[in-house]
Order: C-alpha cells, then sequence, then structure tokens
C-alpha cells in the first residue's frame, strides 16, 4: 500500500489562506418551520385551537368548577347559565367539567394511538423503502394493502368487537388502523431521499445501512410524517369519538365527547344543550388538527417557503 | 511525468448496463449500455481526466469504479485487489482507500448536520477508537487542510456557498487518507470565478498528499489544467486516450477533433477565424447504439468498414490509444 | 441607424422576507437593428432578471421595476399598458429560456405549440399555421419535420428541445430575440450547432439578439458588444474586440485570467477572484466588487462608480467617435491608478 504523509501533517505545513468568507447567518429548522407556520393563516387557526386543546386536557382538574361525575338531579337537563357555563345533562352533571375530562381521554387516545401507528408504520415503512430485496418490500406493502382496503372507522369497529370494549382497546384499535398510512408515506419518503446524493456520499464513505438510516434517511424524511401525525391525530379523535358514541370505547361514567354526544343525542328533546357542546368540541378539535396539518405541510414544503416568507413583509 | 511505472487503478472490459422494460407487459427488456467495455489505467499520483458528453458513461464509469454500482462485467483492481470481487464487509472497509467528489456540492451533504458531523462520519466508521476530542481535532486540521476556518465546525452545510461547500466535501473526502479519488464533475455546478479555487486546491492537495485522481468532466479547458492524461467517451466507449500535450495538441479521433473545435474560445479574433467542425445530428440512444463505431452517425470521415465493425482500442503511438479505423 | 432598444437606468428589487434584493441596480445599454449584445454574469449578477423586467415577466409582487426607461421602438415597454406588452411578446421581441423542458408545454404537441403563436399573433388558420411551422422546424434544422410536428417535448432530446425554442420564437419575425443562457445545459457539441444555427438565422432575418450567458467563450464568438454585470450592476460594457484585448474592469479582468488555457503555456496554477459575490440583501456602500478587487483604492469602498467612457479607448475613428467602451471603476487598471 502506498504511503503518503498524513493529511493532519500537511495542514501544519500548508497553512495557507483560509476562506473565511462570511457565511449567510441562518436559524434552525424548528425555528424556521414555526416561524412560517405562524404566518400561514389557517395553520395559525389550528396551533391555537390545538394549544387550547392541550390546556383544557393538561389543566382539566384544576380548571373545571365541578366534579364531572357529581350529579345533581335537581338541576338535570339545565340550559347553560352562570353556574353552568354549558348546562346540565340528565344526570344533572355540569356539561362544562365534563367537557373538560373528556378533553384528556380524546387526547390521550389520540396521543396514544398516533404513537402506535406512527412507530410501527414508520419502522415499516422505512424497512420497506430502503431495502433492496424486493420481496420484503412487496410483502410489507401488500399486507398494508390489505389493511387499507377497509374502511378506516369500520376497521376499528371490528378490532374492537374482537378484542372487547374500553380505552385501552380503542387506542390498540385506532393505531393498527393507522398504521398502513404511516407506512406507506415513510416508504415514499425514504424513496425520494434514498437517491439523495448525500446516502450515496455515506455509502461511499463505508458508513454502514443500520447507520445510515437513522442519521441520514430519516431526519430527512421527516416533514411528511409531521404533516400525518397532525391529521391522524385528527381521525384519532374522531374515532376515539365514533367509538363511544356506539358504546365500544370509553365507558361510563368516564367522560368522552362521543358518549356525550350520544347520551345527548337519546335525549335530544329535553335539552339540545346536551348534543351540541360535545359536537362543537369533537368538531373544534378535528378542524383544529387538521389545520395544524395543511399548516405544517405548507411551511415544511420548500416550494411554500418562498410564498410565505413574501408575506411576512 | 510520463510513465508513472506503477498503475495504481486497473480497469480491463469493465462494463455497466441497465436493463429497461419496454412493452406492454414489460417483456421486452433493452440493455442501456451505459459503460461498454471500458479499459485504462490510472498511474500512481497522476490525475486522468475523463471527458465526454451527457450520456457517454463518464459519471457511470466513477460510479462504477467505486462499486457504487455493480458492474454488469469486467474488473477493477486497486492496488492488485480487484474490487469488482469484495462483498459486504470486506468492500466496506477498502471504501477507506478510494474515496469520491460529487458534483453536487450541497446535494452532498446532509442538510440536518453539522459540518463537524459531516466531516467527522468516516471517523466514526472506521475509527471508532478515538475519543472525542481526539476526532475533534481531526475534524479541525481537515477543516484547515481545505481552506476553511475550523470555528465553522458547528454550522449547517446551506449556511456555506457553493465554493465552501465543495470544500467540505473534500475535507470529508479526505479524513481517512485515501490514495484514489474519483472527482465526479467536482466544479461544474461552482459559478466560473470560484471553479478556479477550487481546482487550485485540489490542484494543492494532490502534490502534497500524493493522491491519484480520475477526474471526470465535460469542461474540456479546466481538464487539460488539472490533467496529466485524458481519456475521451463516446457512448458508452473510450475513443481515445494520450497525454494532454497529444490529445489537445494532435486529437486523432474525429470525435475528440470535433469536440475540442466546438469549445468556444474567450478571444474574438480566434473565434471568428477559425474553422469549427460543426456535427450533424444528437448522440444516439445507449439503448439502441449503432452497428460498428457508435460515432458513425455523426462522424464526417466515415467510411464503409466504419458501419459494419467496431474499433478496437490500439496504442497507435506510445501513450497514445485511439480506437478509429482509419488509423489502420 | 436609429436604436431598436435603449434602456436607461433599469431598477428591478425583491420585496423578500430576508429584505429588500437590488437585483438590478441602474443599468443603461442600447442595441441597433441586427446587433448582437452579449450580457456576461455569474450567478446573482442579476442579468437574467434585467431581460425578464424587460418584458414584464416577473410576478409584481415580489418583485418590483423600481425605476428606469425601456424605449423599444418609440415605446416604453416598462410604462405601456398590459395589452400592449403583451402583444409585444412572443411577436416583436421573442424570449427562449436555459431549459426548453420547463419553458415548452410538456403535454402539448410541439406543432400544436408553434401554431398557436402564429394564429395568436398573426392571425393564420390552422392549416396555415401548420404549414409554416413544418417550415420553421425544418429551417432550424430538425430533420424529419412532418413528423416531429406531432410529437411531444420530452420526444426530443435537448438540442432538439432547443431548436424547437428557437423555431417558436422565430415563428413572428420578431425584430429581437433575447435568449437567456440558451446552451449552458447543452453538450458542447450540441452548443457549438445552436450558436452556428443562430448566427445563421440572425443574418437571413437581420434581428437583432441579446444573449445572456457565463461564458466568455461563447460571448466572444457571437457577440457584437458585451456588457459585464455584476451585482445588478454594469460593470463594463464595450465592443467584443475592446472587451477582451483592452479590458479596463477589475472584475472582467479577474474572469479572463481565471480562464484555463485551451493551449499555450503550462499552466501551475489558475488565477483565481478571491471571495465570493456579494449578499445582494447587504451590499456594502461603495463598488460592490471592492471587497474582491485587487486595484481597490480608498475611494472604491465609500463611492459607488458610474459605469463612464474610458480613457484613450485603443479605437478611434477621424471624428475621435469610437465604438462605445464603459467601465464602472475609479481605477486606471492600465497603471493601476486613479482616473
Amino acid at each position: 500500500m502506498t504511503t503518503n504523509p498524513p493529511a493532519s501533517d500537511v495542514a501544519q505545513v500548508m497553512g495557507e489562506e483560509l476562506a473565511g468568507e462570511e457565511l449567510v447567518e441562518s436559524k434552525g429548522f424548528w425555528r424556521t418551520t414555526m416561524q412560517r407556520l405562524l404566518r400561514h393563516p389557517v395553520g395559525r387557526i389550528g396551533l391555537i385551537i390545538v394549544i387550547i386543546l392541550v390546556i383544557m386536557a393538561l389543566l382539566g382538574p384544576t380548571l373545571s368548577p365541578y366534579d364531572p361525575n357529581t350529579m345533581d338531579f335537581a338541576n338535570r337537563f339545565s340550559p347553560p347559565s352562570m353556574q353552568h357555563y354549558f348546562g346540565t345533562d340528565d344526570f344533572g352533571r355540569d356539561t362544562f367539567s365534563r367537557i373538560l375530562y373528556g378533553a384528556r381521554i380524546s387526547l390521550m387516545v389520540g396521543v396514544i394511538a398516533v404513537g402506535i401507528a406512527g412507530t410501527v408504520g414508520t419502522f415499516l415503512g422505512m424497512v420497506s423503502g430502503y431495502t433492496s430485496r424486493r420481496w420484503l418490500d412487496e410483502s410489507i406493502m401488500r399486507g398494508m394493502d390489505i389493511l387499507f382496503a377497509f374502511p378506516a372507522i369500520l376497521l376499528a369497529i371490528a378490532i374492537m368487537a374482537a378484542l372487547g370494549k374500553g380505552v385501552a382497546n380503542a387506542m390498540i384499535a385506532i393505531g393498527l388502523v393507522y398504521i398502513p398510512i404511516f407506512a406507506r408515506i415513510a416508504r415514499g419518503a425514504v424513496l425520494s431521499v434514498r437517491n439523495d446524493e448525500y446516502v450515496t456520499a455515506a455509502r461511499a464513505l463505508g458508513t454502514p445501512n443500520r447507520v445510515i438510516l437513522p442519521r441520514h434517511i430519516l431526519p430527512n424524511s421527516m416533514a411528511p410524517l409531521i404533516v400525518e401525525i397532525s391529521l391522524s391525530l385528527a381521525f384519532a379523535i374522531l374515532a376515539e369519538a365514533a367509538l363511544s358514541f356506539f358504546g365500544l370505547g370509553t365507558q361510563p361514567p368516564t367522560p368522552s365527547w362521543g358518549r356525550m354526544l350520544s347520551e345527548g343525542r337519546a335525549y335530544f328533546q329535553q335539552s339540545v344543550w346536551m348534543a351540541i357542546f360535545p359536537g362543537l368540541a369533537i368538531m373544534l378539535s378535528v378542524m383544529g388538527f387538521n389545520f395544524l396539518g395543511d399548516g405544517l405541510r405548507d411551511a415544511l414544503d420548500p416550494k411554500m417557503k418562498q410564498m410565505l416568507e413574501i408575506r411576512g413583509r | 511525468m510520463i510513465d508513472k511505472g506503477k498503475a495504481l487503478v486497473e480497469v480491463r472490459n469493465l462494463k455497466k448496463y441497465f436493463p429497461m422494460r419496454r412493452g406492454f407487459f414489460g417483456r421486452n427488456t433493452v440493455q442501456v449500455k451505459a459503460v461498454d467495455d471500458v479499459s485504462f489505467d490510472v498511474f500512481e499520483q497522476e490525475t486522468l481526466g475523463l471527458v465526454g458528453e451527457s450520456g457517454c458513461g463518464k459519471s457511470t464509469t466513477g460510479n462504477t469504479i467505486l462499486r457504487l454500482l455493480t458492474p454488469t462485467g469486467g474488473t477493477v483492481h486497486y492496488d492488485g485487489v480487484d474490487l469488482t470481487t469484495l462483498e459486504g464487509e470486506k468492500l466496506r472497509q477498502m471504501r477507506q482507500h478510494i474515496q469520491m467528489i460529487f458534483q453536487n456540492p450541497y446535494a452532498s451533504l446532509n442538510p440536518r448536520l453539522t459540518v463537524g458531523q459531516i466531516v467527522g462520519e468516516p471517523l466514526k466508521t472506521f475509527r471508532p477508537q478515538m475519543s472525542k476530542q481526539e476526532r475533534a481535532e481531526k475534524i479541525q486540521s481537515m477543516l484547515r487542510l481545505v481552506g476553511l476556518s475550523p470555528a465553522f465546525i458547528n454550522r449547517y452545510p446551506h449556511e456555506f456557498s457553493g465554493g465552501q461547500q465543495q470544500r467540505i466535501g473534500i475535507a470529508r473526502a479526505l479524513t481517512l487518507d485515501p490514495a484514489f479519488i474519483v472527482c465526479d464533475e467536482p466544479i461544474a455546478a461552482l459559478d466560473v470565478s470560484i471553479q478556479a479555487q477550487v481546482v487550485n486546491l485540489l490542484r494543492r492537495l494532490q502534490e502534497q498528499l500524493g493522491l491519484t485522481y480520475l477526474f471526470i468532466s465535460h469542461d474540456l479547458s479546466m481538464v487539460r489544467f488539472i490533467s496529466d492524461r485524458i481519456a475521451v467517451m463516446y457512448l458508452g466507449k473510450i475513443v481515445e486516450v494520450a497525454r494532454k500535450n497529444e490529445l489537445y495538441g494532435e486529437p486523432l479521433h474525429p470525435y475528440t477533433q470535433a469536440l475540442l473545435s466546438a469549445v468556444p474560445v474567450a478571444n474574438p479574433k480566434r473565434e471568428r477565424s477559425r474553422q469549427q467542425i460543426i456535427l450533424k445530428g444528437d448522440v444516439p440512444s445507449p439503448a439502441n447504439p449503432p452497428r460498428g463505431c457508435n460515432f458513425n452517425t455523426r462522424c464526417p470521415l466515415a467510411f464503409e468498414r466504419c458501419f459494419e465493425e467496431d474499433p478496437q482500442l490500439r496504442e497507435v503511438e506510445p501513450g497514445h490509444w485511439c480506437a478509429c479505423h482509419l488509423l489502420d | 441607424m436609429e436604436d431598436l432598444l435603449t434602456v436607461e437606468n433599469l431598477e428591478t428589487e425583491f420585496h423578500t422576507a430576508e429584505g429588500i434584493v437590488k437585483a438590478v441596480n441602474g443599468i443603461s445599454y442600447s442595441l441597433k437593428e441586427g446587433e448582437i449584445l452579449g450580457i456576461v454574469g455569474e450567478s446573482g449578477s442579476g442579468k437574467s432578471v434585467s431581460v425578464l423586467s424587460l418584458l414584464r415577466l416577473l410576478p409584481q409582487p415580489p418583485a418590483y421595476i423600481k425605476g428606469g426607461t425601456a424605449v423599444f421602438r418609440d415605446r416604453d415597454l416598462l410604462h405601456i399598458s398590459d395589452e400592449e406588452i403583451r402583444s409585444v411578446r412572443g411577436n416583436e421581441i421573442a424570449m427562449i429560456f436555459q431549459d426548453p423542458m420547463t419553458s415548452l408545454n410538456p403535454v402539448m404537441k410541439i406543432g400544436k405549440q408553434i401554431g398557436e403563436a402564429l394564429q395568436l399573433h398573426l392571425g393564420m388558420t390552422e392549416t396555415e399555421a401548420r404549414e409554416r411551422t413544418i417550415e420553421l422546424l425544418t429551417h432550424v434544422g430538425i430533420p424529419m419535420a412532418e413528423q416531429r410536428v406531432d410529437q411531444y417535448p420530452h420526444q426530443l432530446s435537448g438540442g432538439m428541445r432547443q431548436r424547437v425554442m428557437i423555431a417558436l420564437g422565430l415563428s413572428c419575425n420578431p425584430r429581437l430575440l433575447i435568449a437567456d443562457e440558451p446552451t449552458t445545459a447543452l453538450d458542447v457539441t450540441i452548443q457549438a450547432q445552436i450558436i452556428n444555427l443562430v448566427h445563421n438565422l440572425q443574418n437571413e432575418t437581420g434581428m437583432a439578439v441579446i444573449w445572456i450567458t457565463h461564458d466568455l467563450g461563447v460571448v466572444a464568438g457571437i457577440a457584437d458588444k458585451v456588457i459585464v454585470m455584476y451585482a445588478g450592476k454594469v460593470v463594463e460594457y464595450a465592443a467584443v474586440d475592446e472587451l477582451f484585448e483592452d479590458t479596463r474592469h477589475p472584475y472582467t479582468l479577474g474572469l479572463l485570467a481565471s480562464l484555463p488555457e485551451m493551449d499555450g503555456e503550462e499552466q501551475s496554477e489558475l488565477k483565481t477572484v478571491r471571495g465570493s459575490p456579494p449578499d445582494l440583501t447587504n451590499l456594502p456602500p461603495g463598488c460592490p466588487f471592492a471587497p474582491r478587487c485587487d486595484y481597490v483604492i480608498d475611494k472604491c469602498l465609500s463611492e459607488n462608480p458610474a459605469a463612464i467612457p474610458v480613457e484613450a479607448p485603443i479605437r478611434m475613428d477621424q471624428n475621435n467617435e469610437g465604438p462605445v467602451h464603459l467601465a464602472a471603476c475609479w481605477v486606471d487598471v492600465r497603471v493601476r491608478e486613479a482616473i
């Protein structure tokens, strides 16, 4: 093997002119994304709604004026008032407090379900997208296709039927249903990134595959996954509400918006308010996450960058 | 520097074909012959320029030599070891000695990693025993080597200009003290006033570190400056190889002649007075090369034999190879 | 001869989140019928933006044409109505771009694209337009034009597509053809073909040409006069022979010196222009090239030189008039002294 003087020794000798030209000052990835998101009109609204939702969920117990399960038969079906901001339900329980507690349920189910879907789905998608073994890619994707073939909520209900009722099973069911979407998005993102030159450069440097995937491929395919997380949270909330509506998810007396909606439907004659507030809550949350997802998608899209930056003036 | 003696890299009958499916159910498979029976040597500490226009297969040749693509046929010997027979771990270990510098400086750097992480990656792979301190020192000395301030170690690629990004790529390639570097159009994406800076750097590094370069480019004037010998490719084949003064002074192959005459010269009087050879038509598709010599569709000097027989690359003068029937 | 196009003090800015980018900072030049003007500059010099401004092809916002005039045949292109400028585009002034793949409609047959222009601007019928299109395609050197006319852009090679763009540009007999880096993405032998073609067409039709490029070799071969742009300004403006033989601006000198020689002496190192192009949102006071200049004096750092006629140009006729030669520099580079 030919021996050359090691590069570091030569560096001492050369000490040539340093190309110390001014660098372009620039902020990090997350900060610029946040800035762009804030300039997006729809995304802003989504972000605000989501923040409110999170506050509701975290501070629910502190903010709620009543215990959600305290019954008060004297005040059943009362309309909104100063004592009960959102009125009361068929057991005289304070709707406002129940909505607050319901937020916790919705968010918790959403986060865990999307957590399951996201981790498992992304892992499968990345393996599928990066592998050069056709059969592996094909079999994973065909498996995903099978799951995909079923309408999401129906599939969730079917899984619940198999697993039984309860919040925990709801999370699993919703998570399972959403795995294929994450797999497909992750696979697509990996496919588009794997031929990027810095990945080729990493291979040329001798970096092993098990390092290339987490260091090079994953961080650069995150954008569509981030967007999908937001959008699937919207779906998860809706799905949880649907399952509870049918009595499959959260069980009484735990407050869940879907359940409340179902009860409100039953007692519509006595009080319209029982149905309105849970309905609004579901609608606004789903809308909020969808808006946030849209805003994130545009904020992360390199071509949209210009539009959002110009508006900032 | 006429005969370097030892050939560090020996490429023999290298082929890289890409199957392209045609037809309704994809039944017809056509082979795109990107690299078709290419042979050359790269001598120790020389720069071999590999020139040709788009689609001639020069970049594919570079990628195949480095085993970023799997060759369809042929061999590549590096310092006696046949790279085409290596797989897996052995191949990975080999990569310490043969490196690449890429065409698009920004695209070849992971935008989410800092300069330090980028340049330090090969150290993490092959020198895991180095301490954090040692690694940082090595990275800083590499940055200084290519003319960048070590203070930039925590910056991100997008904060740098194109020329600086290319320097980062060069630093990364040199970290493990390789002996052979494939430069794949390293300056094509840079502004003219920056190209000279980077080429000077490559030249200086070669002298100081004793590097061997395969310099792939379509820029004939730049190639002339940096190369010792030059190989000309057309449609997957090598048509001429010679020392630079001979190639530019006395090109033997009609394609080389046309190529050199097509290069614009920054001298209005010369441009007005000289006779350019203007080739007719376009380059044929590498999926369907013509029968006989690949150049026969555009060659102003083609005769019957050119349409029947593919010319072989022969040494017509010492050190000067050409594949043309006219020289028989 | 009357000037075909006179541009004076053109200024164009872009309003972005990072600040106002002064892309074109007051450029002036003129062009006569049948002349070929080369515009040379690197990325960020403003060369493309300046011609896009002439035809008002930049979306406003974020672009703003802040000032200046561009008189083309007695009309100021920058100030006529939208309808008027639309009738000029493609008709009296044609433009061809660097990448024909993106400037040709990929889902429209090439014959239709050319035919459309003919029908729109010259009022031809469909049959007349098709005939004329086949003529034009043959004229620009596309073999088997009758078949090609029904093909889509992706079925043609890069050189062919560029010829189609040229045919499209010429279809309505423009008086001025603007070519924005038309051969930069093409191989050198194809580039030679295209330059040859434009030369021939220009001889035939007598139209004027503005050819934008970063390649000084191309400019040497095709232009009658040249402007060199840097940071949105004209730094040198001269007839082509003068630009190469009697260079008066340090940037032009730097560019010429950094080109490797195609023949002649062995070089051990290329001369470079040190530093990198300026940040157009944050131009320093004084000359924008000063940080990279080898001839810099104090005045350069505080006052931005305008392009003024050079002292003692080498070619003068009896009336003491020569071809134009302006340079924006406080220093006479021949003697390294302030002018």
